[in-house]
């Protein structure tokens, strides 16, 4: 057990592998790595509670996002619209699936896995109970999150209804709305998660 | 001292570090550990060279046709650039610029820089290069908003000759770029710059 206990102590620096000897840290506090000065880590108030609250606040959020259209053109009285998911898949009547798959899996399927997968895991954690597959599921969520592209999607959105403006009326729809909520959720759930702290109590090694 | 030189391993998956062998389960997660990413050099170049390959194609092929008033009008990156500074959008036109031209050129520069230093064991700029890694480790994902552009403005502006956005083969290839570009610096370890500063590469 001695070789575990002071592998707690230990943490190598993930972009220089500096070893250091942590200090125990105050809430609030951050450990820098003394050689390239990355973020080794960040002691959190509350670290589970808080994520899966803002996530569930996203995956509601995303749930309005799908029911409601995002924008809506009007010129001399022909109105178009668009939903996020018939965004995503428009271009497969040009032929374009490789596009087509790129803006589905960025846009809709990997926010929404990483969503599932971190409720999947952080809500019964919330209450106290590890689930059955915590371990797989909270490797995946590590996996989804950099494919999430909602807030590259959002400026996207942005630059339409500017650019648009031009040519017609832009109608923004109350999915714009949604989706900007989901991206403010969405983010301070990243920035809530203690992944440490969760690794430590879903883990083999206790402590 | 680093967690290699001592005989320890990083996890990479959750980060703990422990004393075993390269490919051994994690005992914290149970996923494998690997003190470096396998073969970094090679994978990175080999994405780095492919997405500047297809950045050519990515440029030089229309990204979308705008039909207006009966006119058809095909349009590259640069020109769509271009006709947003002609219609005097300078912030749209300074964001598409950054987004589609300056981050996937520059995350390609920043690679092969990097990759070339690694190689030469180069000792100096250290923190530099890590500043550089940063950047391209945040901002790499951006170059996205032309790609969700050119597909919104193809799905809302259907309104035959009056007014249509259609989208061209260029957003193929330049979606190649960027996801290559993406792979690239997932494939790059920055832990090699201070190991062959070190000598230890």
């Amino acid at each position: 057990m001695a070789r575990i206990t002071s592998a707690i102590t230990l943490v190598a620096c993930h972009d220089c592998d500096l070893l250091h000897r942590l200090p125990s840290l105050k809430e609030g506090e951050v450990a820098c790595c003394l050689r390239c000065g990355a973020v080794l880590a960040r002691r959190r108030s509350d670290p589970v509670v808080r994520c899966a609250a803002l996530t569930l606040s996203a995956l509601l959020l995303f749930v309005i996002v799908n029911f409601f259209p995002l924008l809506g053109l009007n010129l001399g009285g022909r109105e178009t619209s668009m939903t996020l998911l018939e965004g995503a898949l428009e271009l497969g009547g040009h032929g374009m699936w490789d596009v087509v798959a790129l803006v589905f899996f960025t846009s809709w399927m990997f926010p929404l896995l990483h969503f599932l997968v971190l409720l999947y895991v952080l809500f019964p954690l919330a209450l106290g109970r590890v689930v059955p597959g915590a371990l797989t599921m909270f490797k995946a969520a590590g996996l989804f999150s950099p494919w999430g592209m909602i807030g590259v999607y959002m400026l996207g959105v942005f630059v339409a209804i500017v650019k648009l403006a031009d040519l017609a009326t832009v109608i923004p729809g109350m999915a714009v709305y949604a989706l900007g909520g989901l991206l403010v959720c969405s983010t301070a759930a990243g920035h809530a998660l203690d992944h440490d702290a969760v690794w430590k109590q879903i883990g083999r090694t206790k402590g | 001292m680093t967690a290699k030189g001592r005989g320890w391993i990083r996890c990479p998956t959750c980060g703990l570090p422990s004393q075993i062998q390269d490919h051994h389960p994690c005992p914290r997660c149970l996923a494998p550990v690997l003190s470096r990413k396998p073969n970094s050099l090679q994978r990175t170049w080999a994405l780095t060279l492919s997405a500047a390959t297809l950045y050519v194609p990515a440029n030089v092929y229309p990204i979308m046709t705008v039909i207006q008033m009966g006119h058809g009008q095909s349009k590259t990156i640069l020109a769509g650039v271009l006709a947003l500074v002609e219609a005097n959008m300078w912030p749209l036109a300074l964001i598409v610029f950054i987004a589609s031209v300056i981050v996937p050129l520059g995350k390609i520069i920043i690679l092969m820089y990097l990759l070339i230093s690694i190689q030469m064991g180069v000792t100096t700029h250290l923190k530099e290069r890590m500043i550089l890694y940063r950047l391209m480790e945040t901002f790499g994902h951006w170059s996205m908003v032309d790609i969700f552009l050119v597909t919104m403005l193809a799905t809302l502006v259907k309104m035959g000759t009056l007014a249509t956005i259609e989208p061209e083969i260029g957003v193929s290839f330049f979606g190649a770029v960027v996801v290559l570009t993406l792979f690239a610096a997932r494939a790059f370890d920055p832990r090699l710059i201070w190991d062959s500063a070190h000598g230890h590469l």
